[in-house]
């Protein structure tokens, strides 16, 4: 007896999943793994003496039906204050039907934003995860945004904030090359169908936003937390972890958000506490470790919309979300629907197995 | 741009046991030169016992890097005493070039010894795990084995030891059914061209012995440590990890050597210390706990075989390998062998993927 298996490459993951849908998944997905902590695990990640990484993301969505494993190799490039790839390959994702144990599909490649399309690295499911914070972080009437940064992160980022808050009417768009900045504000004010006005320092973008998204790949804090208003709120995305220090690769931990915001924010909410202490991202570990805030007035994003953190509850509020990294259940949620749309097109390669059972036995 | 598909039907007959062992030792050398390429392996499970076993890292003396993913369903039995799997997947193992982050080859189903075929699951791995320790630490001169456990790891782990002491010339086998070690005996004697006795207790297999090999799947201990000689050596395989204790399906930590051995030995070595206290593991933690012995002086595989620790000193010590579990030390350095061996007999199927740049061109809207 024999079984099918869905193969699926990169061209075959493009046009399938939308954005709503992506926040849909990684909110049921952290919510059900507050509740059954066992599903999920912590990013773990491995790196050679040739400075290849490759990220690890274990876990599932059980009401979903799935669980597996996603990896993602990329290489680094030393140093500096933007952390740079020289080589960045596609992820493979494990999808496995989560009452059976059956592998569903081997999946390669980036599952993109629908209406996106291609842009960088685990863009989609990095804005849908900050989408779950936009849910219920900023307040009602938001309308405008800061952002930093202007490639794929940005924009996936930005579309993240529209579909939650439609009350959006102008984008004040950061990033250091003023080309860039432009022409992130020419395509997307037109995608959008929204006012993006490119702006030339951090603190411009930020002044009078209600929302202000971090969409770069720095490595250094990009803006004084004294310059945060009352109302705001912060998304920050940038995670990496200790191994990066502990093998050489970097002489400090990655930081993208400062110490003061963390001091000053009212509500702080990361994907995974856990992360926190296995992986040490800057952002949190360093404040925690000086004693300005204490990892238990952290909440998580499963706590989100939930009697444990029902979210913002005044307008004076500063709040911040620490995208701290990606997860396995957001990770296998949406390679899950990307699944079942490329099988419903007709999309994939099915490859046949013998059954375990069926193997030769002992010789 | 592309990789190598190898699907359970064409790996069932690419590797030796000697040739694993020498892919496992590089994996724990790796580990041990440069401890971020390894990690220890985590698991997720589903309410429905769904459990993925997840193993990441790589080995930098073959090239490779990338993750062993492993999904069984588990069916609790007896209110926990037993434990079944209702489905074992194929492993998957994703493997890519250490050098340049390259997808090289997905590797589906369990790499199995090419002389024995399939036997038990990670029988493969866990017996060359063992075969590193048997290298550093069995004497020379060994010649006398007593096995306990008739199944298909006691056929792997005795081909480990016969691949590094090729002088082993008669073999003990005790398994608690008659039935089964009687099986063992006339299988593997013919098969292996060695003397095996079958014999009906456990404390006629490691009296007067050289090497004692544990293969069962017992939660408790095997025998008194105070049956041992001077000049023995012991392999265990049992790990076990905490979550079992914690999720009620043992009242216990699984156990397989007791303290006794653990206090008479005079050289323990482990596969991964950090595996010992994150998962609990009975046999070196309960010991640990009790101020038998100390962490530190657990020797790793890795600092045996880079030569940075000794596993024997002289023909009297008593030496004790506690093979604790897999990591992607072994299981990712056994499949790149496969894949090499794969590769080089023409199989598999080529996949071709898209270059990034032109899916940029076509797909960036």
């Amino acid at each position: 007896m024999t079984r099918r298996v869905l193969l699926l490459r990169p061209h075959e993951l493009q046009g399938l999943v939308t954005m709503q849908e992506a926040i849909d998944i990684v909110e049921q997905g952290y919510r059900e793994a507050r509740s059954y902590p066992a599903i999920s695990a912590p990013r773990r990640r491995v790196h050679s003496l040739e400075g290849v990484r490759v990220s690890n993301f274990p876990g599932g969505i059980h009401g979903l039906g799935v669980i597996g494993t996603g990896e993602r190799p990329d290489k680094l490039n030393k140093g500096g204050e933007n952390q740079t790839k020289e080589f960045r390959g596609y992820p493979v994702h494990l999808v496995h039907d989560s009452n059976t144990g059956k592998l569903l599909s081997i999946m390669i490649g980036e599952v993109d934003e629908k209406t996106l399309g291609f842009t960088s690295v685990m863009a989609l499911r990095t804005a849908a995860t900050s989408g779950v914070g936009f849910r219920y972080l900023p307040r009602k009437d938001v309308k405008v945004a800061g952002l930093l940064g202007s490639a794929g992160q940005a924009a996936n980022q930005l579309l993240a904030l529209l579909t939650e808050r439609r009350s959006i009417s102008k984008v004040k768009v950061y990033s250091r090359d003023p080309e860039n900045r432009r022409n992130f504000a020419a395509k997307y004010s037109k995608q959008f169908n929204i006012e993006i006005v490119p702006v030339d320092t951090p603190e411009a973008a930020i002044r009078d936003s209600d929302v202000i998204h971090c969409a770069t790949n720095t490595s250094v804090p990009l803006f004084d937390g004294n310059f945060l208003q009352s109302g705001q709120h912060v998304t920050g995305i940038i995670g990496s972890n200790i191994q990066l220090v502990k093998s050489g690769y970097r002489s400090s931990r990655r930081r993208e958000i400062d110490n003061r915001t963390a001091e000053r924010a009212d509500l702080i909410v990361c994907n995974l506490r856990e992360t926190i202490l296995t992986e040490e991202p800057g952002d949190l570990y360093e404040p925690i470790e000086q004693g300005m805030i204490d990892i238990d007035d952290i909440f998580e994003l499963g706590e989100l919309g939930t009697d444990l953190c029902p979210g913002r509850t005044s307008d004076e509020q500063i709040t911040y979300h620490k995208n701290t990294n990606g997860n396995g259940v957001a990770d296998l949620g949406i390679a899950k629907r990307a699944y079942e749309l490329a099988k419903d097109d007709g999309r994939g390669m099915w490859l046949e197995f013998a059954e375990p059972e069926n193997l030769p036995q002992a010789i | 741009m592309g990789f190598l598909l190898l699907r359970p039907e064409e790996i069932q007959d690419l590797v030796e046991m000697s040739e694993a062992i020498e892919a496992v030792e590089k994996g724990y050398v790796s580990g041990h030169r440069n401890p971020v390429v390894n990690a220890p392996r985590r698991r997720v499970h589903s309410p429905a016992g769904v459990r993925i076993s997840n193993f990441p890292g790589g080995v930098d003396e073959m090239g490779v890097i990338g993750a062993a993913t492993r999904s069984d369903r588990v069916v609790q039995l007896d209110k926990g005493r037993n434990q079944e799997y209702a489905y074992r997947e194929h492993p998957i193992h994703v493997l890519n070039d250490a050098t340049t982050g390259e997808l090289l080859s997905i590797v589906v189903g369990e790499p199995v010894e090419k002389t024995l075929g399939y036997t038990s699951l990670v029988a493969l791995r866990t017996a060359a795990t063992s075969g590193v320790g048997f290298k550093y630490m069995v004497r020379e001169n060994a010649e006398t084995v007593g096995l306990l456990g008739s199944a298909g790891q006691a056929a792997n782990q005795l081909l480990a030891l016969l691949a590094v002491r090729p002088q082993i010339k008669r073999v003990k086998v005790f398994s608690r059914n008659s039935k089964n070690r009687s099986w063992f005996a006339r299988k593997y004697a013919q098969k292996f061209d060695i003397e095996i006795e079958p014999v009906n207790s456990i404390e006629k297999a490691i009296v007067g012995v050289d090497v004692i090999l544990c293969a069962t799947n017992t939660n408790v201990v095997l025998f008194d440590g105070d049956l041992l000689a001077p000049g023995q050596h012991i392999t265990g395989i049992i790990g076990g990890n905490m979550q079992l204790v914690q999720g009620g399906f043992l009242k216990a930590a699984r156990r397989e050597i007791d303290d006794r051995t653990v206090e008479r030995a005079d050289i323990i070595a482990t596969n991964l210390r950090e595996s010992v206290m994150s998962e609990k593991q009975g046999d070196l933690f309960e010991p640990i706990e009790r101020g038998i012995i100390k962490l530190d002086d657990i020797l790793e595989l890795g600092a045996l075989a880079t030569g940075e620790a000794v596993g024997r000193n002289n023909e009297q010590e008593i030496t004790y390998h506690k093979n604790n579990n897999g990591t992607a030390a072994s299981e990712i350095a056994v499949a790149m062998l496969v894949y090499e061996k794969a590769k080089a007999a023409g199989r598999g199927t080529m996949i071709d993927l898209i270059d990034p740049a032109i899916l940029q061109e076509e797909y960036a809207r």
